[in-house]
């Protein structure tokens, strides 16, 4: 299965290769190019079977946060520094893999024996944080980790719950996947599939995709925050699982296209999809780089929710991703119709 | 038999304090292998009896096999679990953390808090309290109430890491690998007749306050015993008072062990090249030996310890080397002992 697959892979920003090389393995049969950029950006372009309208992308990001390898201390611990926005209050006693040989490691903290009252209800800062390999010393750990490795959360893929899964890097593997999907099809108007690299780290591969490919329209397939836990009130959702693929209006980043969002409402609705909007203005991804690089594009973002993002355990509803995929193989369908739309 | 597959099995198991049950048959199966009985007592404490031919005495050897875990406690209108923590939990290393509710059936739940979206700067620099935290099944109310009710307990879901330099990190070292010692501790003796009968025990409940060894010491009245709990190992975060690992066998002085017993035993290990440390606690240990040594008329008791990184978390770190140097420093001693009389009397 494609999702687990994926989100089994390391890819962390900066190092996305593994998770390109079996992208372009899945893709091969179904693309007329490819294309790697100097970043690390994979480009697939498929010819459509009529008259081409509009330059149309699909986009989605192969890259996840995760940390990199900054120290090694005398004793063999591992100092480490985030790669991409993660909340330090869920790092302690987290188990983690590190470079290209999975070095397995844990993340320690002393005791709750010997922390103080003060230690135990204040969040431990990251910087001062340490991966434990069980090295003896500074040697032994060389032997096997060097500066600049980059360091994955250690979580299997798990289906549980009433048709839910977690994994790891769901954001944004599940657009990675559905954009494999989706190249299997063929369709009328010439389709570019866009999976770019350190989106987490500021939208960075998405900026030079937009440059190269001077699009008409980009459609982010993304995951978002989904906040449907106690301790907040509905509107705070953001977004809920079960509920559909999240179509974004507005975030800290960029603000949609009105026609293109009409354009995905008014496919929803007839093929029956269900959706919901993304109930926040915070937040942001590729569409930002699309929206104001290269000429700038129009653009879309439709996200699969996803509780716990950015940790090791992300939860999102199966449904949900069998709906954003519905969604994004119409838009890729019709796509030859936004001629006249933007 | 290896010491890191039992470690592995043995971790592998789920039983908070109180519920033991899964992993006691699974220690009365490897006991019996080694044992002439081997039963389990009234409040869960698994027994083994090694005969001796013409026994002139009882010894004990213990560790326990509880391990520190959740309850639930409520279920919410949406279907979240809410708990309160069995022994010593540390807040901070419990956000997005996996457990396994223990319902009609085995279910995968994650904990969550609010998002750090949603909250203050205030609010991120404090330690999400645990009666903030809950457990997302992934079911809805309905079908949740359906499979797990209040009182059900939780434990943290394992994977049991082997690392450099002969690590191994997993969940519930304390003290199941402990428990693994006396294991290998029994396979070394296999042979051996000894000149008493030895009884092995892997007791419930120390979690909660060492409820179980007491019990079992009582009921065997033993003319001494040795138990084997976890100690702090070194980190970077924890260098005073903690015990590197790798560093072989560590052995408690102190009013909670007998001075007779322990000189006797660090004798032997002296004689075979066992590395050991001794750890000094002033009062009692708050192990099971402290229970141990007040059973009954008293049991005359010392107490070895594992060296163990981030006790009560799913990630405890321990050294096979000292697992092993344990072991082999109890096998040596019980196999020096010609009468019970020469090791505790003053």
């Amino acid at each position: 299965m494609l999702l687990k697959e994926l989100t089994q892979l390391n890819g962390v920003a900066g190092c996305e290769s593994a998770v390109r090389e079996f992208i372009m393995e899945k893709i091969a049969l179904y693309a007329d190019d490819i294309t790697v950029d100097t970043m690390g950006n994979l480009i697939a372009f498929k010819k459509g079977s009529g008259k081409s309208g509009k330059k149309i992308a699909l986009c989605a990001h192969m890259d996840e946060v995760g940390f990199i390898v900054s120290g090694i201390t005398d004793d063999g611990y591992i100092k480490f520094k985030p790669v991409g926005g993660i909340d330090e209050r869920i790092l302690l006693s987290k188990r983690v893999t590190i470079g290209k040989d999975k070095i397995s490691g844990v993340i320690g903290i002393k005791a709750v024996h010997l922390s103080t009252p003060e230690e135990r209800e204040a969040v431990v800062k990251q910087k001062d944080m340490y991966i434990d390999i069980g090295a003896k010393d500074k040697e032994s750990a060389e032997e096997v980790v060097a500066l600049g490795d980059y360091i994955a959360f250690d979580s299997d893929y798990l289906e549980f719950g009433n048709g839910k899964i977690k994994a790891k890097a769901i954001d944004d593997r599940a657009g990675c996947a559905i954009l494999i999907e989706c190249m299997k099809k063929d369709y009328t108007n010439d389709m570019y599939f866009c999976f770019t690299v350190q989106e987490e780290t500021g939208l960075k591969g998405a900026a030079i995709v937009a440059h190269r490919l001077q699009l008409d329209a980009a459609f982010i397939v993304e995951s978002t925050t989904a906040a449907d836990v106690p301790g907040l009130e509905e509107h705070e959702y953001a977004t809920s699982l079960g509920s559909g693929p999240a179509i974004t209006v507005m975030d800290g980043a960029s603000n949609s296209s009105k026609a293109l969002n009409n354009y995905i409402f008014d496919l929803a609705n007839e093929n029956n999809i269900k959706y919901q909007l993304k109930r926040t203005v915070f937040g942001g991804n590729d569409a930002r780089a699309f929206a104001t690089r290269g000429g700038a594009c129009a653009t879309a973002a439709i996200s699969l929710p996803c509780r716990y993002i950015h940790s090791p355990v992300c939860i999102a509803d199966m449904a949900d991703f069998e709906l954003t995929m519905s969604l994004v193989q119409a838009i890729a369908e019709n796509s030859w119709k936004l001629g006249g739309i933007i | 038999m290896k010491i890191t597959d039992n470690i592995k099995l043995l971790s592998n198991l789920h039983g908070v304090s109180g519920c033991e049950q899964t992993v006691a048959d699974e220690v009365k199966k490897i006991f019996s292998q080694y044992c002439d009985e081997c039963s389990i007592d009234a409040m869960g404490n698994v027994i083994g009896i090694k005969k001796s031919k013409n026994p002139h005495g009882k010894v004990m050897i213990e560790a326990h096999m509880d391990e520190v875990g959740l309850i639930i406690t409520d279920i919410d209108e949406k279907g979240f679990l809410h708990f309160s923590a069995i022994g010593g939990i540390d807040a901070r290393i419990m956000l997005a953390q996996e457990v396994i509710v223990h319902g009609k059936s085995r279910l995968t739940g994650i904990i969550g808090a609010k998002p750090p979206h949603i909250l203050s700067a205030e609010e991120r620099k404090k330690t999400v309290p645990k009666d903030k935290l809950y457990i997302d099944t992934g079911f809805s109310a309905d079908e949740i109430k359906k499979l797990v009710k209040v009182g059900d307990t939780a434990t943290m879901k394992n994977k049991t890491l082997f690392m450099l330099d002969g690590m191994i990190s997993t969940k519930a070292q304390d003290d199941r690998t402990s428990v693994s010692a006396i294991m290998d501790v029994l396979h070394q003796l296999k042979d051996v007749e000894l000149p008493f009968d030895l009884y092995a025990v892997a007791a419930v409940q120390e979690e909660v306050g060492l409820r179980g060894a007491g019990c079992a010491a009582y009921s065997i009245n033993p003319d001494f015993a040795i138990a084997i709990d976890v100690c702090h190992g070194t980190s970077p975060d924890a260098k005073d008072n903690t015990f590197s690992t790798g560093g072989g066998a560590v052995i408690s002085k102190g009013p909670n062990i007998h001075p007779v017993l322990v000189e006797a035993v660090i004798n032997v290990m002296k004689i075979k090249g066992i590395d050991y440390s001794i750890d000094i606690d002033g009062g009692d240990t708050g192990t099971d030996a402290a229970a141990i040594q007040i059973a009954n008329r008293g049991v005359p008791t010392v107490l070895f310890s594992l060296p163990l990184k981030y006790m009560h978390t799913p990630i405890e770190t321990v050294s096979e080397k000292d697992v092993q140097s344990t072991a082999n420093a109890i096998a040596e001693f019980l196999k020096s002992v010609k009468r019970v009389g020469d090791v505790i009397c003053y």
